[in-house]
């Protein structure tokens, strides 16, 4: 008896002490939708290194957890944002989380129209977003499409010099295309970009603000300005890699790599694309391709207010010429852009600044076929940014961004420039300065303005002025902003004699364009309904214009001046509504008159009604979620109107237009989530009617299969 | 008896072989590989075809083209990728050139005789559409070295051009007796420089 009672006073104590001791705890819960209470399958809930997935009752279970401070988070999830819990773990310990759906997002972050970070329902400037869920979600395969499905009124006619894009008649010389906040080099004829060289699985989220925003961004900025933002690593590790394949034998692979760690993150990723491209036997020509590119990020947070990043992107772009073709060569272009920025913020948050240097360097190749594939250089472009930027808040009411900014660009030709390879340069220093002021609790003003010296044309004052007033579920906007174009080392420099068939002569005395855009808009948010109209006129004067004279050998010369000017006025209205939580409809509509001031005729390839409209279905089948979409891009007739001067020198009007069109694709997409590894698997069918004309090179009907898997 | 079998069918086709020689295979002359510097605009560039040889340059000016107009020791020309035959307007003394396209799936290697349903095209005068420029009347063939891949569509030429091997065509000589298969081989030389061009000829029956 004694024995058995040491041996329970034994048991006793011994767990007491066990239980004083235990350094061991597990937690546990349920997820679940705030509206809906329903629970929710999938959530990754995380602390330290630990992390479960909940299961079909949305229950997850995380063991041995050290006791003490304990932050509990759940993963992006869908729409539902990341949402953390503390607690002092001192025992086994059961919670609930409720995490709301942001079925709008209007709460995430934009930066493109004030260049500081502000929540989309608050930017004083109208923002419109494309996220990657929307870009996963339509399966666009490259950026351009991506841009396509959201962005109404864009035509493209590519061939072998780019795709010639331009918005509401507005070529890329007249839209600021930016990646992380940096100008991508229009290297190619006619001010063309390739937007092939951001692989659209790298896209984070694509913000375009409409109207002139030369005051935060500089030259070109007349249109608009579109920012597209690149994914940076999230998780301690993460890995993906995703195959597509679709018609024509085209063929999109990528693998990424990341990882996050307290000071360093890092991102790598690697894609190739390749596609026997369409109409060698006839019907509309897409030349056969392959690409290559890269994207590599590096950042270090030394201590929290300090961070220094070193980005890197490459793309290389071959195109190959048809079957028994008798063309020597081949074009071969690459880029290559690289940047180092580092920011400091003092102790009281009160100053932030930021330095950047960016290099940007284009190469334009003949692949001589019959010479081994050696390459000959035809021209290369450089490009070289370096800003600074400081942005004080002396007040909550204040916010005022300020800056200079310098930059080199070089071209250099081995035949356009001259008979000789031949190098130009243009040099611009820049000041730049914004105030945001919040007037009153609803009535936000924002002022800035940029001095630019350019080396050539001297100098360019462009301010601008907006406000943002907010009343209940509406927010008004208006502005006034101005923009300014440099005439760009072609049209300055051009001395080309194109085979004896014509001939291109740069103009040294062109001065910069001058656009005023002036716009009101209201915005109306409320539950799963959004909808903004805006109106706006744009005026760009001292516009740059090639014209042609016929020589006294009956050739012809074409020369530059700055001749024209041209009013765009028009209407955007832009909508989202979700309805019973998991349908998702969009559409977007612009109207936009773009009238040459001088001949009162359309700017080419105006279209003056256009329209992108999607249906998604967010639905699950057996609590299992998949994503199925319907999705067009409509057009009222694509106008083609020139003045043309017959052999007489009389001036007669050439109007032409495509057909009105609409382009659908339908997407299914199907998510399959197993911890942390996760595939998707995606079916399209593009442009499912069919639809062919001759004003675009379309192969007409195409499917698609993708495989999609990541590890996070 | 297997042997004397295999013995005798070699016989056999080497008699048939013979037989078929003798009667219906016609002569094709020998293969000659030309090249000639063409990419001067203003130049064209003459050549007889008997004897395989580029036997003088004329500018394309009035004079220029009348000076070898009057001419008839000469059968094809080029200038870029233009070609011209001793006839129609390229002709003041009414020669006998011109030119049949076959179709596009015959090789040059197939053509052994002048097909019974050729007709001759003579050279005529034809509008080349300036690139942006005026359109200029050319005294030539309507044949040309390359031709344009042209997208049907639109019926535009693919920018920038992609030039596409033509059919073969058969050359009638200037004095309308002899015909010879040509095929244009090469139009760029390895440094892409256009007007440099390459073509077989050989003479058929």
């Amino acid at each position: 008896m004694k024995i058995r009672l040491i041996f329970c006073l034994f048991l006793l104590f011994g767990t007491t002490t066990l239980h004083a001791q235990q350094k061991e705890f597990n937690i546990s819960g349920i997820v679940l939708d705030t509206a809906t209470k329903e629970p929710l399958m999938g959530v990754y809930v995380t602390t330290g290194k630990e992390g479960a997935q909940t299961n079909k009752k949305g229950f997850f279970q995380l063991k041995n957890i050290p006791r003490g401070e304990v932050t509990l988070s759940t993963m992006y999830y869908s729409s539902y944002p990341t949402c953390s819990k503390q607690l002092n773990l001192q025992q086994d310990t059961t919670l609930t989380f409720s995490i709301t759906e942001e079925l709008l997002q209007m709460n995430e972050l934009v930066v493109t129209g004030t260049r500081t970070e502000k929540r989309l329902s608050e930017s004083p400037v109208l923002t419109n977003v494309i996220r990657e869920s929307e870009i996963q979600k339509a399966a666009a395969v490259s950026t351009l499409e991506s841009l396509q499905d959201n962005i109404p009124g864009i035509v493209v006619s590519p061939n072998a010099m780019g795709n010639n894009m331009r918005i509401k008649g507005l070529n890329s010389r007249y839209i600021l295309f930016l990646v992380d906040g940096e100008r991508m080099v229009s290297e190619g004829a006619g001010g063309n970009i390739n937007f092939d060289q951001i692989d659209v699985n790298n896209i984070k989220r694509i913000e375009m603000i409409n109207g002139a925003s030369s005051a935060l961004y500089g030259s070109n900025a007349v249109g608009a300005v579109v920012n597209i933002i690149t994914k940076k690593a999230i998780h301690k590790f993460e890995a993906g890699a995703n195959v597509i394949a679709e018609s024509n034998n085209t063929w999109k692979t990528k693998i990424e790599v990341g990882s996050r760690l307290k000071k360093l993150s890092t991102r790598f990723s690697a894609f190739r694309n390749s596609s026997d491209g369409f109409g060698e036997n006839g019907g509309a020509y897409a030349a056969r391709y392959s690409d290559y590119g890269g994207n590599f990020n590096l950042g270090y947070t030394p201590l929290d207010r300090v961070d220094i990043n070193l980005v890197g992107r490459y793309f290389r772009h071959e195109v190959f010429n048809p079957a028994g073709s008798m063309n020597a060569a081949h074009p071969l272009t690459q880029s290559l852009a690289v940047g180092v920025n580092g920011g400091y913020q003092s102790e009281d948050q009160r100053n932030t600044m930021r330095l950047s240097l960016n290099y940007d360097k284009f190469f334009d190749y003949n692949v001589l076929e019959k010479k081994n594939n050696e390459t000959s250089t035809n021209n290369t472009a450089n490009y070289i940014s370096s800003r600074f930027v400081n942005t004080f808040i002396p007040t909550e009411r204040w916010e005022i961004v300020g800056g200079m900014e310098y930059n080199h660009q070089e071209n250099y030709s081995t035949k356009t420039l001259g008979v000789n390879a031949t190098t130009k340069t243009i040099d611009d220093a820049n000041l730049f300065a914004q105030a945001q002021f919040e007037i009153l609790k609803n009535l936000d003003l924002v002022a800035g303005t940029r001095y630019t010296y350019n080396s050539q044309f001297k100098s360019a004052f462009t301010p601008k002025v907006s406000l943002m007033y907010s009343v209940g579920a509406f927010k008004f906007r208006g502005g006034v902003g101005s923009a300014f174009r440099a005439p760009d080392i072609k049209e300055l420099y051009y001395d080309f004699d194109h085979q004896g068939m014509f001939w291109i002569y740069g103009n040294p005395d062109l001065k910069a364009e001058k656009g005023v855009y002036s716009s009101l808009s209201t915005e109306y948010t409320k539950g799963g309904f959004n909808m903004s109209v805006s109106g706006y006129y744009n005026s760009i004067n001292n516009k740059i214009t090639q014209y042609d004279v016929i020589n006294s050998a009956g050739a012809n010369e074409k020369y530059y001046k700055n001749v024209s000017s041209a009013t765009l006025t028009g209407v955007d209205v832009n909508l989202s509504y979700i309805l019973f939580r998991e349908i998702v409809l969009k559409g977007n509509y612009s109207y936009c008159d773009a009238k040459d001031d001088a001949t009162g005729l359309q700017l080419s390839s105006n279209v003056k009604h256009s329209g992108t409209v999607s249906t998604t279905w967010n639905g699950k089948v057996a609590q299992s979620p998949f994503s199925l979409q319907l999705s067009g891009r409509i057009n009222s007739p694509i106008l083609y109107q020139k003045v043309v001067t017959d052999d007489s020198g009389q001036e007669s009007t050439e109007i032409t237009s495509s057909k009105a069109y609409s382009i659908w694709k339908a997407v299914l997409v199907k998510p399959i989530r197993l911890k942390k590894h996760s595939l998707e698997l995606t079916l399209k069918v593009d442009n499912i009617f069919n639809f062919k004309e001759s004003s675009f090179i379309n192969p007409g009907r195409q499917y698609l299969a993708g495989v999609r898997y990541s590890f996070k | 008896m297997k042997k004397v079998l295999l013995t005798l069918s070699i016989a056999l086709i080497a008699l048939a072989s013979c037989s078929k020689d003798e009667t219906t295979v016609p002569t094709v002359g020998e293969v000659n590989e030309t090249y000639i510097d063409a990419s001067s605009k203003t130049t064209w560039h003459y050549y007889n075809l008997a004897s395989n040889k580029f036997i003088g340059a004329g500018e394309n000016t009035k004079a220029g083209n009348e000076e070898w107009f009057a001419r008839t020791d000469w059968d094809l020309a080029i200038n870029t990728y233009h070609i011209r035959t001793n006839s129609g307007v390229s002709s003041s003394t009414n020669a006998k050139g011109g030119t049949y396209t076959l179709a596009p799936t015959v090789t040059f290697a197939s053509v052994l005789e002048l097909p019974a349903e050729a007709k001759f095209k003579q050279d005529r005068e034809i509008e080349v559409a300036g690139m942006g420029g005026k359109p200029t009347i050319y005294l030539k063939s309507e044949d040309t070295v390359i031709y344009f891949k042209i997208n049907e569509e639109t019926g535009n030429i693919i920018m920038p051009p992609i030039y596409l091997a033509t059919p073969v065509y058969i050359f009638r000589t200037a004095n309308g007796k002899e015909h010879y298969k040509v095929q244009f081989t090469q139009y760029q030389n390895e440094n892409k420089k256009s007007g440099h061009v390459k073509f077989n000829s050989a003479s058929i029956e």
